[in-house]
């Protein structure tokens, strides 16, 4: 069975363009949201990104952050043939509709989700391209789907990750459930009242480990291990008791067969929610057994939705290659339920060089995934 | 483990444009009864009526744990979309309906299955043009035979949107061992961005993806269907081309869906159709963005097929319904697949005697009397003629 191995990265968020950016703002830890008026005229606080220029944005982030982890692994002006595609999105270029819906412009005549498909136009790939939009786990799920199209032999490159642009509906609604927080997105703090939206593209390059030894190029991680599962429960909330979120932890640990106690840091999906932090968070603590260092990304990055979990698996790349575990932002009190060591001054050492990544979405579409460190 | 497609249910309106579609084609009181569906999204409520049918097929009593879901839609959204648009410009995100809010991911048709059966394995949504379906098929059916599900409700569903058509396809996919069924031989998926440009104008010309599309099916007859959303019929060519060369002997099979109309849905109504013929079959899909599925069958010899219907046509099956309906002195209309002979339909020993003797004398079989005792349904009717009518 062929190995999974990470070789190159990109990046588009608010924390800007390229992956240097992205750890450079989760060190530092101290960005939030801005001020953005949305189609209505109302004042809305999100992660936004800095070039909001045109539509079909989720797509022109995407190829970007494609071209830009394709030309780190080292293949020239992003184009590998060979490449399948998995992108994660809830809802792709919803951008184009809502700007046409609100200026009176002709709306796109096509269905928003052609992400993978703009993304393999570019790179010219002629390998399995697919969009997966299991909700706010669907950078997890397009992180697994990828290496299992490695691991089979279906395909030697799998360019992978999730793409998410603010919709404003999708804004509405949040409000409308009472899930967005004031102020700022803030897991950790028990003062959390909620998430806030985030927008950008994270992608990764994976490469069986024979084509990685054939090409002499660096690897950055392997993805070892994933693992899913349904609640079967409700339509967003979660299961309380996290039965179905423990069983997809534990696949992923099985399947990299690699013990909990090796995990060195922990990302969750962790988004500000209470409820859903404290089913996630409690599951977590429960299959490791211990209190491992854990790191989540949204303080600083906002709910990226269907690319969060690809941001996860980006960062976990990062926290592999650089051996360090970043802080988190925006804790005043530490949640006293979270049972994980919630790390609040560093950039701490990474212990032991294995990740453990876990995404949750609407529906109950857990999964989760096990990174483990690559000879440099 | 080999993965079958152990039963099929396809719901779609049988018109060629948006402007032929009648609002009422889709009655859910008919479906799913008169509650319980009206925050649900019109592509949920296609989905959970063709779960109803293709699960009574498989399982008529409980469901064995572990199962799965995989979905595939492209278009389920986008009216959704609109309307909330509208409402939140007009009258702000207080007017919007918490009930029908979930509806806005493009995963609740798939969630919304999950809840209603308790499918634990995994839930997995599609949303690439066209192929999403088959990949979702694909999905499941691999899953399946890792033993990471018992089985999984496999399919597309689609509302309608500008000019595609509403309609939803799923099968139950499971193991061999499980079910009878049509095996899933094997799938492949790639993308074919500019078909002419990459591979040139001749036809006869060495094609890679044709050729392992073609692998797919063994020599000999094999039932065939394509389909393409955009103009461009190039890959068909390059997959006749291979598939001739390797001794492979195509049977067209006339049928909706080859122009894409129904979207994701519509290689899957390809799928069913050519699922219910026995032999070997290939099901290949391009999208006008350059997607590409594809799906080979291998059908079990007609003795194999013992449980469901499968080599019965719908004109038999109607056939079969109006003698029933003689017999039993009802309704055609309430001789469903669901309808229980002694419970919804008043089928006492003497009722039962008298069917027996019908089918023997029209169909020039022979029924035991335990074989009718064990006969509850429709579809078993419909299973033990099969298994008796000669093919």
């Amino acid at each position: 069975m062929q190995r999974a191995v990470v070789t190159g990265l990109g990046s588009v968020c608010s924390l800007g363009t390229g992956t240097s950016r992205f750890w450079g703002g989760l060190l530092a830890a101290d960005t939030g949201p801005q001020s953005i008026v949305d189609s209505a005229g109302q004042a809305r606080r999100a992660y936004a990104v800095a070039d909001r220029d045109g539509t079909g944005r989720a797509s022109t982030m995407a190829v970007s952050a494609a071209v830009a982890a394709l030309t780190d692994a080292g293949y020239a002006d992003g184009v590998c043939e060979e490449a399948g595609v998995v992108l994660g999105t809830g809802l792709g270029d919803v951008d184009g509709l809502e700007h046409a819906y609100a200026t009176g412009a002709p709306a796109p005549a096509d269905s928003p989700f052609g992400v993978s498909a703009a993304v393999a136009t570019r790179i010219g790939a002629t390998g399995p391209v697919h969009t997966v939009s299991t909700g706010c786990s669907a950078g997890v799920y397009a992180l697994g789907l990828g290496p299992d199209a490695i691991r089979s032999g279906e395909a030697e490159v799998m360019v992978v990750g999730g793409a998410e642009v603010l919709s404003w509906v999708a804004f509405g609604g949040l409000e409308g459930f009472g899930l967005l927080d004031p102020q700022v997105c803030r897991p950790f703090d028990t003062e959390r009242r909620g998430m806030l939206p985030g927008e950008g593209a994270a992608v990764l390059v994976l490469e069986s480990l024979d084509r990685l030894r054939r090409r002499r190029v660096r690897g950055y991680a392997e993805v070892m291990g994933f693992g899913w599962s349904s609640d079967g429960h409700h339509p967003t909330a979660p299961e309380p008791n996290g039965t179905q979120i423990r069983r997809a932890l534990r696949a992923a640990l099985a399947d990299a067969d690699v013990p909990a106690t090796w995990i060195g840091a922990v990302l969750p999906h962790r988004a500000g929610i209470p409820v859903n932090d404290t089913v996630e968070t409690g599951a977590l603590a429960d299959v490791l057994g211990w209190p491992a260092p854990v790191f989540a990304t949204k303080a600083v990055l906002g709910h990226t939705a269907g690319a969060a979990g690809a941001f996860a698996a980006l960062t976990g790349a990062l926290v592999l290659r650089r051996r360090v575990i970043p802080p988190n932002a925006h804790v005043t009190v530490v949640d006293p339920e979270c049972g994980l060591d919630v790390v609040r001054t560093g950039p701490v050492p990474l212990a032991s060089p294995y990740v453990l990544i876990s995404g949750t979405g609407f529906g109950g579409n857990n999964g989760a995934l096990v990174l483990g460190g690559w000879p440099v | 483990m080999t993965a079958v497609l152990a039963s099929s249910a396809v719901i779609a309106p049988d018109v060629s444009t948006v402007d032929e579609l009648a609002d009422d084609w889709f009655d859910p009181v008919h479906h799913l009864g008169p509650r319980g569906w009206k925050y649900l999204s019109p592509a949920t409520r296609y989905l959970l009526a063709a779960a109803q049918q293709a699960l009574t097929a498989v399982y008529p009593e409980a469901l064995p744990p572990d199962g799965g879901v995989s979905i595939g839609t492209h278009h389920s959204i986008t009216e959704l979309h609109r309307r909330f648009d509208t409402v939140m410009r007009t009258e702000g995100s207080r007017a919007l309906s918490p009930a029908e809010l979930p509806s806005l991911a493009v995963n609740m048709p798939a969630s919304q299955l999950a809840i209603r059966y308790r499918l634990h394995a995994f839930c997995l949504t599609f949303t690439d043009a066209l192929v999403a379906g088959l990949a979702a098929v694909l999905r499941a059916a691999r899953e399946v035979r890792a033993g990471r599900a018992r089985f999984a409700l496999a399919g597309a569903t689609e509302q309608a949107t500008g000019p595609v058509l509403p309609g939803v396809v799923l099968f139950v996919v499971t193991g061999a061992a499980e079910a009878p069924g049509p095996r899933v031989t094997g799938g492949c998926a790639s993308f074919l961005p500019d078909s002419a440009a990459r591979y040139g104008e001749d036809p006869k010309a060495h094609n890679p993806l044709a050729e392992r599309i073609a692998t797919l099916v063994p020599a000999g007859p094999v039932s065939y269907a394509y389909s393409c959303d955009g103009p461009d019929r190039y890959l068909d060519h390059l997959v006749r081309a291979a598939l001739a060369a390797r001794g492979v002997e195509v049977r067209e099979v006339a049928g909706r869906g080859d122009d894409g109309a129904y979207s994701t849905v519509s290689p899957l109504i390809q799928l069913a159709g050519v699922s219910r013929v026995p032999g070997p079959a290939l099901v290949v899909a391009r999208s006008r963005a350059g997607h590409v599925a594809a799906i080979g069958l291998a059908s079990p010899t007609a003795s194999q097929s013992t449980k469901h219907e499968r080599v019965l046509s719908t004109m038999d099956r109607t056939e079969v319904v109006a003698l029933m309906a003689d017999v039993l002195d009802v309704d055609p209309a309430k001789i469903t697949d669901e309808a229980h002979f002694i419970n919804d339909l008043g089928v006492d020993s003497l009722i039962a005697l008298e069917l027996a003797v019908a089918l023997e004398r029209r169909y020039g079989v022979k029924i035991a009397d335990e074989e009718m005792a064990e006969v509850r349904r429709l579809p078993e009717v419909l299973a033990l003629l099969q298994q008796k009518v000669p093919a």
